[in-house]
């Protein structure tokens, strides 16, 4: 199982750089692990943000025995812009936590409460390829909003990367008054939501997803 | 191809659903068939080809299965779209499928709901451990299971019913009476015009040469004679266009009759006829004719008739 989605990663001049967040499944005595390159890129901020997913994902749906999962940050191929030397701040956290939601859905099914088969579903089938996300994670669990809002969005709408992002989702709250002005609803072609929670990123996603699967089934 | 395929399967599953599915949308379906069946075998829109006017109720029938069934997807386009133009090779299990299926459903009245539920209890019987499906073959995955025979089973006749209706075409005079009777102007034959080549001798020199002169003109009309009192009565062949009311546009008939005194070319270049028949379409109708005697008098007779045969008008042309 691997379960891809679009990140942004800030360098130290505070420019975006789109990238993959990749998260496959392993086998191996630690629940989560990240990828050599990534080990060597993350800072402890990065880290704990990883770490924030992996006890929500537990607590929310659940945490397979004996599985690992890995995780990656890879640059966008067809660019091949270089990732930044580190990874800064907790604003992976938000794509972190979906891909590890799907993943988890996707390779133990039976860890999702019995209660919520639906939901199942929704992890389950929800298209995660041109999805992007930016947000840190608040106290209890939610989305919380990011700084640089702007050069992100900025490094997500660029017309080269395939598949193309079409949405991003923002935390609730998320000011989109950035001293260059406000942002538009749709920036560069890139959609933006709020969403407060995964589940909620998710149940909107689904909500989409079906409308556009009437047209072509 | 790969898009007509499409249009193709999406067509045939909205045809399974309605004959095999609901008896709402059965009732619909061959309803508006009949009808539109029964309606243009009386009444045509347009000066259209002829096989238009045996077929036309195919394409309304396909209109019915779109408009009730493919319509409301498009119109329901979301206003991002995270699948993009991968939407086609995403692959779950049918259980998934059935969800989503399930949740479309949910988006709709009740002809479309039925139509996703329906959809839905297909992909159920493949099983739901069924090994993933890609959404490229959603569409026709199921047609060759077991569970699909009562279903191609009730699509059959439809073609059948189609067939019949094709060999079958029903002339009345239903249309003719309403369309009239709502329409206040008499259905008469109101102009005749006649048109040929005209050749005239001219002199040049010692030499006689002949030259050719294009006439149209517009017979006199009296009450049910027209007269051929210019030009045209020199013609020793023309072509003769008669005009009627054009509406309704129901099935009609122009008669011409030549009494021994000409004859009528038919349009498929056939032998020579006394008597002939043209379709009028919307109120115009020609034939040629040419003369055999030398007589000036034509001595010409033209009908206007029903579908039934029975005579609107009639006029004669003179000389």
């Amino acid at each position: 199982v691997e379960v891809q989605l679009w990140c942004v990663a800030v360098d130290g001049g505070g420019g975006g750089t789109p990238a993959r967040l990749v998260i496959r499944e392993l086998q191996g005595p630690e629940p989560i692990v990240l990828s050599s390159d990534t080990e060597q890129r993350a800072t402890r901020d990065f880290k704990e943000a990883i770490e924030r997913a992996r006890k929500l994902t537990q607590n929310h749906i659940g945490w397979p025995e004996k599985k690992s999962f890995e995780v990656s940050i890879d640059c966008a191929d067809e660019m091949n812009l270089p990732l930044p030397k580190f990874l800064y701040g907790g604003s992976h956290f938000g794509a972190v936590v979906l891909g590890l939601f799907q993943a988890v859905a996707l390779t133990a099914p039976e860890c999702v409460p019995v209660h919520e088969p639906d939901f199942l579903r929704v992890l389950q089938s929800v298209c995660l390829e041109s999805v992007a996300i930016t947000a840190c994670c608040d106290e209890v669990g939610g989305f919380k909003p990011v700084g640089l809002l702007r050069q992100k969005l900025a490094g997500l709408s660029m017309p080269a990367l395939s598949p193309r992002p079409a949405v991003c989702f923002l935390a609730t709250g998320q000011n989109l008054e950035t001293p260059e002005g406000p942002l538009p609803k749709v920036f560069n072609g890139l959609a933006l939501r709020e969403v407060s929670t995964p589940l909620s990123a998710f149940r909107k996603l689904w909500l989409v997803q079906t409308k556009s699967l009437a047209r072509c089934l | 191809v790969k898009a007509l395929s499409r249009r193709l399967a999406e067509f045939v599953n909205a045809g399974l659903f309605l004959l095999a599915a609901s008896n709402a949308a059965r009732l619909l379906l061959l309803g508006s068939t009949l009808c539109a069946w029964w309606f243009l075998s009386d009444y045509y829109f347009a000066p259209w080809p002829w096989w238009m006017d045996r077929f036309a109720f195919l394409v309304l029938t396909t209109a019915v299965l779109w408009f009730a069934i493919r319509l409301p997807a498009l119109s329901r386009a979301p206003d991002f779209d995270p699948l993009c133009d991968s939407g086609r090779e995403l692959e779950l299990t049918p259980a998934n499928w059935c969800a989503i299926l399930d949740a479309i459903a949910s988006q709709g009245g009740t002809l479309w709901a039925a139509y996703w539920h329906w959809y839905s209890a297909r992909i159920r019987h493949l099983g739901l451990n069924h090994k993933p499906v890609c959404a490229g073959r959603l569409r026709t995955c199921w047609w060759f299971h077991p569970s699909a025979i009562s279903q191609w089973m009730a699509l059959a006749c439809l073609p059948a019913l189609w067939i019949f209706l094709v060999l079958a075409p029903l002339h009345t005079n239903v249309m003719e009476k309403i369309a009239a009777a709502a329409d206040p102007h008499p259905q008469v034959i109101y102009y005749v015009g006649c048109s040929g080549q005209l050749r005239s001798p001219s002199l040049s020199g010692n030499r006689t040469s002949f030259v050719r002169k294009q006439v149209d003109e517009a017979l006199d009309s009296g009450s049910s004679v027209y007269r051929r009192t210019g030009q045209c009565a020199f013609l020793p062949q023309g072509t003769m266009t008669v005009s009627s009311t054009p509406f309704p546009r129901v099935y009609r008939r122009l008669e011409a009759n030549c009494r021994e005194r000409c004859d009528l070319l038919p349009p498929n270049r056939g032998e020579d006829l006394l008597f002939l028949q043209v379709p009028v379409v919307a109120g115009l109708a020609s034939f040629n004719w040419i003369q055999t005697t030398p007589e000036p008098s034509l001595g010409m007779s033209v009908s206007l008739l029903r579908q039934d045969g029975s005579t609107l008008d009639k006029v004669t042309i003179e000389p």
